[in-house]
């Protein structure tokens, strides 16, 4: 049997104990919850509307044993709505492990005989994500909770649970949430406002409908505050009253292991799930051709098109953003070398790189950024064209407008302070305009013509894709002479890969590969947080 | 003869046709909304509607079939909603690549499947027979993944012979090659061996030994060919079931076929790619079966075509 089940089973069994060898009533003083308006549940309450029955859930289940023994240790306790890499993120967890307190809570709260609750979960989707589910189903058991879980695959998952109110059947759904921004707006917002629950027509993302009028206030205010000091205090209140609330049963972050030999130096592990080549070398070959295996193929390299972590890890070398999203969460010059907003706060000036051309030899000047943007967000020439998967990254810009050659104004419907963090988005690389030109019909880019440190050599699908240094890249040149990507699906192949020496580097360690790789003299293990929280959301609008 | 081929070829039209029609509505009954699941999780309810717009769906069934049958008479299959790359690109990029592995794999299924047939029939329950049998049993059940994982061990890590993955040259092609046409070949020794022994018990054998002929002669001139109906039969549905499910085989060695990508297709819902891949197989399986069909006259010539000429 394996290690972790075992561990999986002592670990239930001792919870067990626990509960039972507690059973006398304990005679700690128990926070009332202040902002709970119900003290004697009437007979026809659901259970979660009481925060004290959500609080007493997240104190039941315990997220260190999921991960030591389901993830190996990898990723960690949620220890707010969103991950430490975060701008915005205040600490203000995690719920710890405590079935006594759990308990009690429950039996204030009126619920002490249990209740029964629907618990849909997607299979799949997210790392062992059936896995978990039955874990939290078990862990649930043992405070009388009955957990009955309802398994879906992804295609089907999203609409049985992103839906109005009144069309819900579940009364908890299992989520992941990855702020791809790494700003906490699209991190909270999204998921907490009031204006964000799911409607017949629209999937928007609070499917707990959790609606609390002051962090409206809070999450509205931080949109609009430029000030990044005064935005972050906004977001720890935010934080503190939605962890306070418990809409959800905080899981985890995700983390994420990579694999590298240890003769490559200089590779970044970025926390959007990217590894970045631009500053790596090889220290004893003589060919400087890097090789790095990643799950899954890029579904396209055209910024109107691509989607998933894979096509921006590829991306990213060969083109760049206006600004540079630092593994660190700073946000760094790239093609644009400052920025600024206006007086009201509503347009944004930015500075643009001079002296840079693209792999093509074409200049890149303001008309090149307003082309891109234009393009992306199907306004001014591309106006009435299909807008990019990600436009609503920029739905706030009304317009782009050129200054002058190097500068570059944005105009916006309102005040909007994430803006810059979302300019630095992957999705969002500056291609040649003449290259972008030469697309016929509905013909999309699949040969990127950027500024970025590397080259386009080869895309072959379903296999690799290759890429040359660029000898006039305007920043630092790399030393390797390619880099490759290639798309191995299979985890344990991928560990095959890098243990014959056949890739240089690895995402994605199947958590059950991690001691034996970590055994190899000529291999590194690089552990690196993701920006996806995993949690339980409860239906709090139960019909 | 040639007529027959004609006729079978009409013939194969309707039952395109049908699977056209098959794989067009069943994809249909997945549930799950194609554009949400295209569009990816972020994606905002315009993009959604997008996506909705240039995969028809906000149209009526039959009208997405008419736009889909009437470009696809005139050999458009339409662009995948993912990549936006014509179907026909997309698989003519990875065909290629599945027909090299599912020929590879036949090749050793049938080689070393027939010979252990062949020689556990004439050496019926010696040492060898048992082996091969039981090694068959094993082939047949050893699930794929597996296989190909430990295959990995074995040759790429522990000898470093083999590459673990990918394509290119010849040492690409074997691993997967084996992982793939292990069971195979434990099917056809094993139907190899029962067709040879009832082969084996006709009069006409012993008849051919009673008039004295060497054994060898017995063996392949007037037994194997006789054997071969069964054998030939199998060969050709394994080698369209081969074809289509290279899925595991193609995901272990990140092999770029088109069972990858047909799986990978029907998780995004992206319906063009997985008609466009269906369509093709099947257009496969029918020339498959016809070739079977016509390798049966030549073995048997007892079997006619009905044409009258034959006699």
């Amino acid at each position: 049997m394996k290690k972790w089940l075992i561990g999986f089973l002592v670990l239930s069994l001792l919870a067990g104990f626990a509960i039972v060898g507690c059973e006398e009533p304990v005679d700690d003083p128990v926070d009332e919850p202040v902002d709970d308006p119900v003290d004697e549940p009437e007979e026809v309450a659901h259970p979660f509307e009481d925060v004290r029955v959500r609080q007493a859930l997240n104190y039941a289940v315990d997220k260190e044993a999921i991960i030591e023994t389901i993830f190996q240790g990898v990723g960690s306790p949620s220890s707010a709505p969103i991950v430490p890499a975060i701008f915005g993120y205040t600490e203000v967890g995690p719920y710890e492990y405590n079935p006594e307190r759990a308990m009690e809570l429950l039996e204030e709260a009126g619920f002490g005989d249990g209740f029964e609750i629907e618990l849909y979960h997607p299979t799949g989707r997210y790392p062992q994500d059936d896995t978990v589910t039955e874990a939290v189903q078990a862990m649930l058991a043992e405070i009388g909770v009955t957990a009955n879980l309802t398994t879906y695959d992804w295609g089907t998952y999203l609409e049985t649970v992103l839906v109005p109110p009144e069309m819900a059947e579940h009364d908890a759904f299992m989520l992941g949430w990855g702020t791809v921004t790494l700003d906490a707006d699209y991190g909270t917002y999204a998921l907490f406002h009031s204006t964000q629950w799911p409607t017949a027509e629209v999937w928007y993302n609070n499917a707990s409908y959790y609606a609390n009028p002051e962090v409206d206030d809070l999450l509205a205010e931080a949109r609009v505050t430029p000030d990044r000091d005064i935005r972050e205090g906004l977001y720890e209140q935010a934080i503190e009253m939605i962890w306070e609330d418990a809409p959800w049963l905080f899981l985890h972050n995700e983390g994420q292991v990579n694999a590298v030999r240890s003769n490559v130096e200089g590779l970044i592990h970025h926390p959007l799930e990217n590894i970045l080549a631009w500053d790596a070398r090889i220290v004893d070959e003589d060919e400087q051709d890097l090789i790095i295996a990643i799950g899954a193929e890029a579904e396209s390299l055209d910024p109107l098109k691509m989607t998933s972590a894979p096509a921006a890890t590829v991306a990213e070398h060969m083109v760049e953003n206006l600004v540079y999203l630092a593994p660190d969460g700073s946000l760094e010059p790239a093609l644009a070398t400052s920025w600024e907003p206006d007086e009201d706060g509503t347009s944004w000036i930015l500075e643009l790189r001079e002296g840079v051309t693209f792999h093509d030899g074409e200049p890149f000047n303001a008309e090149a950024v307003k082309y891109n943007l234009d393009r992306f967000l199907a306004k001014g020439d591309f106006e009435g064209q299909d807008e990019a998967a990600y436009a609503f990254l920029l739905e706030e810009v009304e317009e782009i407008e050129v200054v002058d050659e190097y500068t570059i104004k944005l105009h916006l419907e309102g005040e909007f302070a994430p803006i810059i963090s979302h300019l630095s988005h992957s999705f969002i690389g500056m291609h040649s305009p003449a290259a972008l030109e030469e697309l016929e019909g509905e013909e999309i880019v699949e040969a990127p013509v950027g500024t970025g440190a590397f080259k386009y050599v080869s895309w072959d699908r379903g296999e690799q894709i290759v890429m040359e240094r660029n000898d006039d890249y305007w920043g630092d040149v790399p030393e390797l002479d390619t880099v490759t990507f290639k798309f191995v699906p299979e985890g344990s192949s991928r560990v095959v890969m890098i243990e014959t020496g056949e890739a240089h580097a690895i995402m994605a360690v199947p958590p059950t590969e991690i001691e034996r790789l970590d055994g190899e003299d000529d291999i590194d293990i690089v552990f690196e947080d993701s920006v996806r929280v995993i949690y339980i959301g409860f239906n709090l609008q139960p019909q | 003869m040639y007529g027959y081929v004609i006729r079978r070829l009409l013939l194969a039209i309707p039952v395109l046709i049908g699977v056209s029609i098959l794989v067009f509505a069943i994809i249909r009954f997945i549930p799950g909304d194609p554009a949400r699941a295209i569009a990816g999780v972020h994606a905002s309810p315009q993009y959604v509607e997008q996506v909705r717009r240039e995969m028809l769906l906000d149209e009526g069934l039959h009208v997405q079939y008419f736009v889909y049958m009437s470009n696809l008479v005139q050999g458009d299959l339409g662009r995948s909603a993912l990549t936006r790359r014509p179907v026909t690109v997309e698989l003519m990029e990875r065909f290629p690549n599945t027909l090299i592995l599912s020929a590879a794999a036949m090749v050793i299924a049938i080689t070393f499947g027939m010979s252990a047939g062949i020689v556990s029939a004439t050496k019926r329950y010696s040492l060898f027979d048992n082996f091969s049998m039981l090694a068959a049993l094993v082939g047949v059940a050893a699930p794929v993944f597996w296989l190909g994982i430990m295959f990995q061990l074995l040759f790429s890590v522990r000898l470093g012979w083999l590459p673990s993955g990918g394509i290119g040259t010849w040492q690409h092609v074997v691993l997967p090659a084996l992982t793939l046409g292990l069971a195979t070949t434990a099917l056809i020794a094993r139907i190899t061996r029962s067709s040879m022994l009832d082969v084996l018990r006709q009069d006409y054998i012993t008849t051919a030994r009673s008039k004295g002929l060497v054994e060898r002669v017995v063996i392949y001139k007037h037994s194997l060919k006789n054997a071969l109906i069964p054998v030939v039969t199998v060969m050709g549905l394994q080698f369209g079931t081969l074809l289509g499910g290279a899925v595991l085989t193609e995901t272990v060695f990140s092999w770029p076929g088109i069972g990858r990508l047909m799986v990978d297709s029907i998780l995004n819902r992206d319906y063009p790619v997985v008609q466009g891949a269906v369509l093709l197989l099947a257009v496969f399986f029918v020339l498959i079966n016809l070739v079977v069909d016509v390798i049966y006259a030549y073995l048997d010539p007892r079997i006619s075509y009905g044409t009258k000429e034959v006699d």
